[in-house]
């Protein structure tokens, strides 16, 4: 390239400004360029362009926020994967860039790495020397069974105890038993309080006023043989209705062990049919 | 020093040494987990003596093949849980930060580092006092106890993927919170 036209020239340009041109084609380029004005001025445009300039510190807000408004929110997305190190490469390059230049995503990128060394250690706080022994004394055996109903026997006592009206409920239930064993016609010790009340007549009418005292060991035998008469009599009553009880519920369970016997032989005969291959003929014959 | 599953073998046949060790190995965590719930360190000491009651009751339901310490913060959330809701109808201890008798398991050597870890702890414990309780929980479970996404779901019963990104959105609170208390966290 000798013969340097301008359109040579603007062709070589490139090559001229970053040193790549041959020595005798830089010499007819100077040669060119000292003789044609316009290309002078083409060379000087291009050289101040590719000098760096500093753009406007408010260019890129300027910019994101007429397009895609600030980044931090995507930045803060993945912030806690850029702390652990779990965001792949495009990602993780991203993220630093952002960090360069946004102060309060970078701060908040260094207190999540401090928390994760912060954190952990809170795993664990002494409860103090008493908390061992405490623990262990709640814990030293392991309960028996007969102990757990007992506590737990003891704990139900023990709400009906703090009822308000546990004293009022006593009595209520104190009258309706004294009711049953003595206040109705068939009570079984209704007739208790009125023989206690004609002993204590037939004693008074018996007995002269004077002669009270010479009296006390006749009447000390008769309540004591009239007492024994209706304790026996009581025992026999108390012995009758045992008896009638114990005879009901042994007819009962004798009824109860029948029908159970029946049931348990329906169950083993159809279970024995049905590996037999008895059974399935049904099934089949539903089947078809 | 015996594993863990040596110490629950010897505890389930009621060696009573096995299972002194093995409350003194997990007092401090047991312990933790109850403040976290609690926010009290007088009924965290309560709930933490009855979760151990309740861990020395269920020993035999504990298999060898699961991991213990999931199996024991599933418990201790349990109890803590139930005890907060037998209290409902007392005020919440929202303003009771973890007392003064209240101590970081770890050794520190000197008395700046002591310090220093105690106010750090602080500033956490109150920055954390702020956070929604599911929020502080998480963070609890995954960042403080250190369980993996997938326990965390199971114990919770939510996916993984919330677990992550419940996870991530408490960490990023509480990173907000810390540095709007001391705005030199960190740096």
């Amino acid at each position: 390239m000798t013969d340097v036209t301008c359109r040579t020239f603007i062709e070589s340009l490139d090559d001229l400004l970053e040193g790549r041109l041959g020595p005798a084609d830089r010499q007819a380029a100077q040669e060119h360029l000292g003789s044609c004005r316009e290309c002078r001025d083409l060379r000087s445009l291009v050289v101040d362009a590719s000098a760096p300039v500093a753009p406007p510190a408010d260019l890129l807000g300027a910019v994101l926020a007429r397009t895609s408004g600030p980044a931090c929110g995507s930045a803060r997305e993945r912030l806690c994967d850029h702390v652990d190190r779990l965001l792949a490469p495009p990602d993780e390059d991203l993220v630093r860039m952002h960090l360069d230049v946004c102060g309060e995503c970078a701060g908040l990128a260094a207190t999540l790495a401090r928390l994760a060394t912060d954190l952990p250690p809170l795993a664990e706080m002494e409860p103090g020397a008493r908390f061992v022994p405490d623990v262990l004394v709640r814990t030293s055996r392991r309960p028996a069974l007969s102990d757990a109903w007992t506590a737990r026997f003891a704990g139900v006592w023990r709400r009906l105890a703090y009822r308000p009206r546990i004293a009022l409920e006593g009595a209520y239930a104190g009258a309706i038993i004294l009711v049953m064993l003595f206040g109705t016609a068939n009570a079984p010790f209704a007739d208790v309080p009125r023989r206690g009340i004609a002993l204590v007549r037939s004693a008074q009418e018996s007995l002269p006023a004077g002669a009270a005292v010479e009296e006390v060991p006749r009447i000390r035998t008769e309540v004591v043989s009239r007492w024994t008469r209706t304790k026996a009599e009581i025992t026999n009553r108390a012995r009758d209705l045992t008896g009638g009880l114990r005879r009901g519920s042994a007819a009962i369970g004798e009824s109860l062990k029948k029908d159970l016997g029946t049931v348990w032989d329906m169950l083993a005969s159809g279970e024995s049919n049905g590996m037999n291959g008895t059974a399935p003929a049904n099934e089949e014959d539903k089947g078809e | 020093m015996l594993d863990v599953a040596t110490l629950l073998e010897r505890c389930r046949q009621g060696d009573d040494l096995a299972w002194e060790a093995l409350v003194r190995r997990f007092q401090a965590r047991v312990y933790a987990v109850a403040c976290h719930y609690m926010r009290n360190a007088e009924e965290a000491r309560d709930v933490a003596q009855e979760i151990f009651v309740r861990i020395y009751e269920r020993l035999d339901s504990f298999h060898g093949d699961q991991a213990f310490l999931p199996w024991m913060l599933r418990l201790s959330r349990n109890v803590c849980i139930d005890t907060l809701r037998r209290q409902k109808a007392r005020p919440r201890a929202a303003d009771v930060v973890i007392d003064e008798t209240v101590q970081i398991a770890s050794t520190a050597p000197s008395p700046e580092q002591t310090s220093a870890a105690r106010s750090a702890r602080d500033l956490l414990y109150r920055a954390m006092d702020r956070m929604t309780d599911s929020d502080r929980e998480i963070l609890m479970l995954k960042e403080i106890q250190g369980l993996k996404v997938e326990e965390i779901a199971d114990l919770l019963k939510i996916p993984t993927g919330t677990v992550k990104s419940r996870c991530n959105r408490a960490r990023l609170d509480l990173a907000t919170r810390v540095r709007r208390l001391d705005p030199s966290y960190g740096a």
